[in-house]
């Protein structure tokens, strides 16, 4: 079957779902559009919880039980997000082993590389997560995770130091911590997860033009 | 699908047809884009050659078997049902569980008392389980040793090229490894 012509956002995008997805790729397709909608998910409800969250160490308190309490739905936003960001490192463990187990990335090397950076930014993305809880459990967390960052060699006082905001976990910690999940990682992920995509596209091409 | 030309008259159909018939292929007679069509319904076209003997054949086209095998199942209808129903059950386990076990809200910070437990987070256990192995003198190995392993796992693709290395032989040793990583985990946990 032949490609489908570039003529316009729609002809392609219908002359994809109109064609046939190579065997080959059934799974590494499935997978993938498996973690985007879970991230697309995480996304959502983030988004909505952050109308609501307050990322002050005066206000988290308040703005969680707030939402648990007060917003309509909000305790399964919350639920949801939480229990999301453990599936989603679930799914990627997954299709790293998949990989793993039939030895995909034997000649494919970029979508393993690809799918193991997703994985370790999904990690991120869930420890800044489980941090901005910001109750005595958390802090501890957070304290102890910097005590161990600063034990690597040479760079580790100053990994700590800049993820810390100073010298003691404080206001500026809870900040940075914000920053990296509701900013950085995800916009980092997004870009993953759409080149991931953009190569399982190039390879369905090339399965329908009859190459490699 | 055995496709005639356009004007193919029906007795040429029909010889078509009754020679399919004598190797026991079953078809009945549709018109596609105004040409007259032979669709199988059951049997095997044995030979295919013999029917292109027919002048009034334009071509065959396989519906299934090898052609959908080759090429896959277009995504929708097939993998879109697929995947949307996978869909709804994942996103039914999550609410279950948003439901059933919702996230709580600790007691307020308490600089000087930290908690009974401090719990890391399930997919943290494995690395703060294989640090508290090492004593503070030592975390340099400790680092050094996560770091080179998660190193070779990233650049497993550049460690693995020959396509004839059994591949249990790797799968074998990263099993390995992932125990280690689950004792450790459980082992730190304790």
């Amino acid at each position: 079957m032949a490609a489908p012509a570039n003529s316009g956002i729609l002809s392609l995008a219908r002359g994809a779902l109109r064609a046939p997805i190579p065997h080959e790729l059934r799974g590494d397709l499935g997978m993938s559009v498996l973690i985007l909608a879970l991230f697309l998910l995480q996304v959502f409800t983030g988004i909505l919880l952050s109308l609501y969250y307050q990322p002050s160490p005066e206000a988290v308190s308040e703005s969680m039980q707030f939402i648990m309490r007060d917003v309509s739905w909000g305790w399964l936003l919350r639920g949801l997000h939480h229990w999301v960001s453990s599936g989603l490192i679930l799914v990627c463990c997954l299709h790293l082993a998949r990989a793993l187990w039939g030895a995909r990335y034997r000649g494919r090397e970029w979508y393993w590389y690809l799918g193991a950076l997703v994985m370790v930014l999904v990690v991120v993305l869930s420890f800044t997560g489980e941090l901005l809880v910001w109750d005595n459990q958390a802090y501890w967390v957070v304290r102890e995770f910097l005590a161990d960052i600063e034990t690597i060699p040479f760079i580790g006082r100053g990994v700590a130091d800049v993820v810390r905001g100073g010298s003691e976990v404080n206001a500026s910690t809870l900040s940075r911590t914000w920053t990296a999940h509701a900013l950085f990682a995800p916009w980092l992920v997004w870009m993953l997860l759409m080149s991931n995509l953009a190569l399982i596209v190039r390879d369905m091409r090339r399965a329908w033009a009859g190459g490699a | 699908m055995i496709v005639f030309e356009r004007g193919a008259k029906p007795e040429q159909v029909q010889a078509v047809e009754e020679e399919l018939r004598a190797q026991g292929v079953e078809t009945r007679r549709v018109r596609a884009a105004g040409k007259p069509v032979l669709h199988v319904l059951c049997g095997r076209v044995a030979s295919p050659g013999k029917v292109f003997t027919h002048d009034a054949v334009e071509g065959i086209v396989a519906t299934s078997g090898p052609r959908i095998r080759r090429e896959g199942h277009r995504f929708y209808p097939y993998h879109a049902l697929q995947w949307f129903a996978i869909w709804i059950v994942v996103v039914a386990v999550l609410v279950l569980l948003a439901g059933q076990l919702p996230p709580g809200i600790g007691i307020a910070i308490d600089l000087r008392t930290p908690p009974s437990e401090v719990v890391v987070p399930w997919y943290g256990r494995a690395a703060t389980g294989f640090l508290a192995l090492f004593p503070q003198s030592l975390s340099w190995l400790a680092w050094t040793v996560m770091v080179a392993v998660l190193a070779l796992f990233v650049a497993l693709p550049r460690l693995d090229r020959k396509a004839d290395r059994p591949r249990l032989v790797v799968v074998g040793a990263v099993a390995a490894l992932l125990f280690a990583i689950g004792w450790l985990a459980v082992g730190g946990a304790a």
